[in-house]
């Protein structure tokens, strides 16, 4: 198995917000959920997902709240704020841009 | 919306920071136990998977650590923790922080007592309306300008919104009940009030038509502090009777607390209509155009600037001078009110910008000091720093922590030196100028004076900082565990070796500046005043005052004089109108024998003084030729006078002075009966200047001062004049009373301010020094001591190794000692402002700067080295 590419710079941001737009999850469940639905090419690197997470709470797009999990344990649930849905378009939105304007590059180089 | 969101998690994370840690370690606990469950599903055993997950995570509290930097307070958090941290490291050091701040607290006051003193003199706006408009009118830069002169000015120079005339006069002022006691009077023209723009606090002020009728305006106002202070602070003051000079006046108000008119050094007890002149002073000058002596000022115009004025009042002063002789030459100038015009302001702003560039020196040193101080103690604080750059602090978060402890020891030593300064300033405004005139100054610790200290001592705090800081930056990689605490290697001399000489230098100046206003003070108690004041006592009374007229006056003088004469011990008596220094001269003008052009420029100045017979053997002035005046030079027989030298040279024709006579005016001549040595009568660092003596019997003066020679203590013999007076008539007040040594205060006052304001600044500026050379010595001990111990090891000898540590230092204050004087010898312009004579060039004084400092390094390095001695090269080796 290739070894898990590393993220993009900046395109965490976007891969959390667009993981929890679904539905609120804790840390872990983050992690776990890109692996998964990146089918294990993309792996966030443990530490590195909690200074992000917090970074988006203080900019006040995700929020985070305490709550017991299905596992009867207490963790910390973030989910998207109004703030966030707005701000996940945008990123949306940039991301496609620069992802077509590669394609675009690389299929006429 | 969002904004809000974002406010209420930063405070959540400042004020609920135990909840918000709390859960930030609950978070990454259940993310590690959930890698480490799934590791165990995987097949590892628990110890191996929990060392795993720990692995994949990466370090914990680096992760933690970036997670708190998202919250943006921890500039905040880490600001207080860097006070923390820098007050222990201060409790730790109490030494050094003790020493920081005290050395700070010395230069940040020695500096905020200097400003305060310039703000109040130089700066604090007069307590009136718009002060900045107010311009004091110079004549030939000096503040006297007569009554027919003021008119003139007032109606001619269509600047003003209004022009006013004041005059300082010393009144007794009482109630028949409560008895006489003498008062620093101001008269002052009608529009003076108005012209100020003030309220009164009580009653109203008088107008300029209640100051019409000559002597017919028996009004007063009275000052706040006054009404206070004499009568109690009664309301019903207003419109009562008060007695000035015995005649009964009535109060019209109380002027405003704090107001004082226009000048910073004159206090008034109370303000009288000008046209009372005559009467509060025996003689009418009001239409007299010699009589100089009234001080102007005026109101600009809005919209005239203050060049405009002074164009159009400088043409006034040419008309005036082409239209009367005695004019002739009148330069009319303007200057911001407060110090008597230009009079006293330039020499005050010279004096104190070069005391303020010296107490800013001290400050310098006081900094240099720290730093070098700082210096010394880096060599425990370099391991630290190099141990917190390798376990990765950032160097701009380790600059940050420096310059918190920076800023913190100059706040610390800012807010002591505020302290000390208020309570100097307190002090000094306490303190009554040993004076025979109601002179004070109002010195506060106010809101300046304290933003000059927190400014003084940010300013020093930045300094510092920077030092730390730039060593920091550029050797902060460099900075490795291994060789902290040793310097670098190779390099003998370091940037930080060139703080101590800088120090030096600084103090070594300041030193020498101080020694040069101790010797000037000392030059001039010593310089010939042409009497000796040793021994003297003085006492002086105004029968003016009492109402007695030319006739009744002399006989009263007389009889007191006499009495005076009786009193036991006395070797000699005398009295006098004035004597010279005091602050009461007069001058007139005199021409030669056979003059033919009478005008002011073709006469000579003199002063001029009423004296009994035996004036000169009392005073201890030297006659040179002739006699002195008997009882019976009086009005029955011819005028004669006695000169000085130099009158005796300008005015007399060579030869034989004795018989020749001068004029007085081009009608009367007077003979010359005697000669006395040259002395000093207006200032101490005068030229010679011409001077000539009158009898008392011939020329009548209600102002006297009783003189008495003997070996009796001098207070003593003065407290006896007081009562031969009192005793004869006790509405007379007596004032000056004392040694002569006192009734001349003014005229030392400058020198002695200078002598102890640099004598302070020395003895500063030697404690620093100490300081300086104590620290920078100990830390090279400090540095050395393992090459100490080798030396020591393998068979020094105390004395060697004590040369080695002396050799260094003494190069260090010597550099710095020499850049010192040549320091002080290129501010030598300087020191003239401040000393009389001032002069860095002698040898001696050099010589004892250079002592001076060698004597205190060497004091200041024997303990260090003391210490070196005792090194134990076992213990000193196994160091580390």
């Amino acid at each position: 198995m290739p070894k898990p590419s590393d993220l993009l710079q900046g395109t965490l941001d976007l891969l959390i917000l667009k993981t929890i737009a679904r539905k609120p999850l804790h840390g872990w469940g983050i992690a776990k959920r890109i692996q998964a639905l990146s089918g294990d090419a993309l792996s966030v690197g443990q530490g590195s997902l909690y200074p992000a997470l917090h970074r988006l709470e203080q900019q006040g797009w995700i929020e985070g709240e305490w709550v017991e999990s299905e596992s009867a344990r207490a963790a910390k649930f973030y989910s998207l704020t109004d703030d966030g849905k707005k701000q996940l378009e945008r990123e949306l939105q940039s991301w496609e841009r620069l992802s077509s304007a590669v394609a675009q590059l690389i299929a006429n180089a | 919306m969002r904004l809000m969101r974002i406010a209420k998690m930063r405070l959540r994370s400042l004020f609920r920071r135990g909840g918000v840690e709390e859960s930030l370690d609950r978070e990454m606990r259940m993310h590690l136990e959930s890698l480490t469950a799934e590791l165990v599903s995987e097949g590892m055993s628990e110890e191996e998977a929990r060392r795993e997950a720990m692995r994949q995570f990466g370090p914990v509290e680096l992760v933690k650590e970036e997670c708190r930097d998202t919250r943006r307070v921890n500039y905040f958090e880490d600001a207080v923790r860097d006070v923390r941290c820098a007050w222990r490291g201060f409790r730790r050091a109490r030494g050094f922080a003790l020493t920081a701040v005290v050395s700070l607290a010395l230069g940040v006051g020695a500096n905020t007592v200097v400003f305060g003193t310039l703000y109040a003199l130089l700066m604090r706006p007069a307590p009136v309306r718009e002060p900045e408009r107010l311009q004091f009118v110079n004549s030939r830069g000096f503040p006297a300008i007569s009554m027919p002169a003021y008119r003139d000015i007032r109606d001619r120079s269509e600047v003003f919104e209004s022009v006013f005339a004041v005059r300082v006069v010393q009144v007794v002022l009482g109630r028949k009940e409560s008895g006489a006691r003498r008062a620093g009077g101001l008269l002052a023209s009608g529009n003076y009030f108005q012209a100020l723009g003030v309220e009164p606090a009580l009653g109203r002020f008088f107008s300029a038509e209640e100051d019409r009728a000559v002597n017919g305006s028996p009004y007063v106002v009275l000052s706040y502090n006054c009404w206070q202070s004499r009568f109690g602070g009664q309301a019903g003051i207003v419109g009562s009777e008060v007695r000035v000079n015995g005649k009964p006046y009535q109060v019209l108000g109380v002027a405003p607390r704090g107001f004082h008119g226009t000048e910073v050094f004159y206090q008034p007890d109370l303000w009288i209509p000008l046209a009372m002149q005559p009467r509060i002073e025996g003689t009418n000058a009001l239409e007299c155009r010699g009589c100089g002596n009234f001080w102007v000022a005026g109101r600009l115009k809005e919209g005239v600037t203050v060049g405009q004025a002074a164009a159009r009042v400088a043409v006034v002063g040419e008309q005036l001078g082409r239209e009367h002789r005695m004019h002739e030459g009148m330069k009319l100038t303007l200057a911001p009110v407060g110090l008597l015009g230009s009079t006293l302001r330039e020499p005050t702003e010279a004096f104190v910008a070069a005391v303020m560039l010296l107490a800013g020196l001290v400050l310098l040193a006081a900094c240099a000091n720290l730093a070098v101080l700082q210096t010394a103690r880096a060599v425990d604080g370099e391991r630290d720093l190099a141990i917190r750059l390798s376990i990765g602090a950032s160097r701009g978060r380790i600059v940050r922590q420096v310059a918190t402890e920076s800023l913190l020891l100059s706040m610390l030593g800012g807010l002591a030196g505020f302290a000390v300064a208020a309570g100097i300033l307190e002090l000094l405004s306490r303190w009554r100028a040993p004076l025979d005139f109601p002179i004070q100054l109002e010195l506060r610790a106010d809101w300046a004076a304290f933003g000059f200290a927190l400014l003084a001592s940010a300013v020093t705090g930045v300094l510092l900082t920077a030092g730390l800081a730039r060593r920091v930056w550029r050797e902060g990689p460099a900075l490795t565990i291994k060789q902290a605490g040793y310097g670098k290697p190779g390099r003998r001399w370091t940037l930080s070796d060139a703080l101590l000489p800088l120090q030096i230098a600084m103090c070594c100046a300041i030193l020498t500046a101080s020694l040069v206003a101790v010797r000037g003070l000392w030059a001039s108690m010593r310089s010939p005043l042409g009497f000796r004041p040793d021994g003297v006592a003085v006492a002086s009374f105004d029968v003016g005052f009492g109402g007695y007229d030319q006739r009744r006056g002399e006989a009263f003088q007389k009889e007191v004089a006499e009495a005076l004469s009786r009193l036991p011990g006395m070797e000699s008596t005398a009295y006098a109108s004035t004597v010279p220094l005091n602050l009461d001269q007069s001058t007139t003008t005199v021409w030669a024998d056979g003059s033919v052009d009478f005008s002011n420029s073709k006469g000579v100045r003199a002063s001029y003084y009423n004296v009994s017979p035996g004036y000169f053997r009392t005073m201890g002035t030297r006659l040179v030729s002739g006699r002195e005046f008997t009882e019976r030079d009086d009005r029955k027989s011819p005028t004669v006078a006695i000169v000085n030298e130099t009158f005796a040279k300008l005015v007399l024709r060579p030869g034989n002075p004795i018989g020749q006579r001068y004029r007085r005016s081009s009608t009367t001549a007077v003979e010359v009966v005697g000669v006395v040595e040259d002395g000093k009568y207006q200032t101490l660092s005068e030229s010679p200047r011409a001077a000539l003596f009158l009898s008392t019997g011939q020329s009548y003066s209600p102002t006297l001062v009783l003189l008495a020679r003997s070996a009796r203590p001098e207070g003593e013999v003065a407290a006896e004049m007081r009562r031969l007076v009192m005793d004869r008539d006790a509405d007379l007040a007596v004032y000056g009373a004392g040694g002569l040594w006192q009734l001349l205060g003014l005229v030392y006052l400058p020198i002695r301010a200078a002598a102890i304001a640099l004598g302070a600044f020395g003895l500063l500026a030697a404690m620093l020094a100490v300081t300086g050379i104590y620290g920078l010595s100990s830390y090279a001990v400090a540095r050395k001591s393992k090459e100490i111990g080798i030396r020591m090891a393998i068979g020094a000898r105390p004395g060697q190794v004590a040369r080695f540590v002396f050799l260094r230092l003494a190069m260090l204050v010597g550099a710095g000692t020499l850049m010192g004087l040549v320091l002080a010898a290129a501010g030598q312009q300087l020191l003239v402002a401040v000393v009389y004579q001032a002069t860095v060039r002698d040898p001696w004084l050099m010589l004892a700067a250079a002592i001076g400092m060698g004597a205190v390094s060497l004091m200041a390095a024997s303990g260090p080295v003391r210490r070196m001695l005792r090194i134990d090269p076992l213990v000193s080796l196994r160091q580390d």
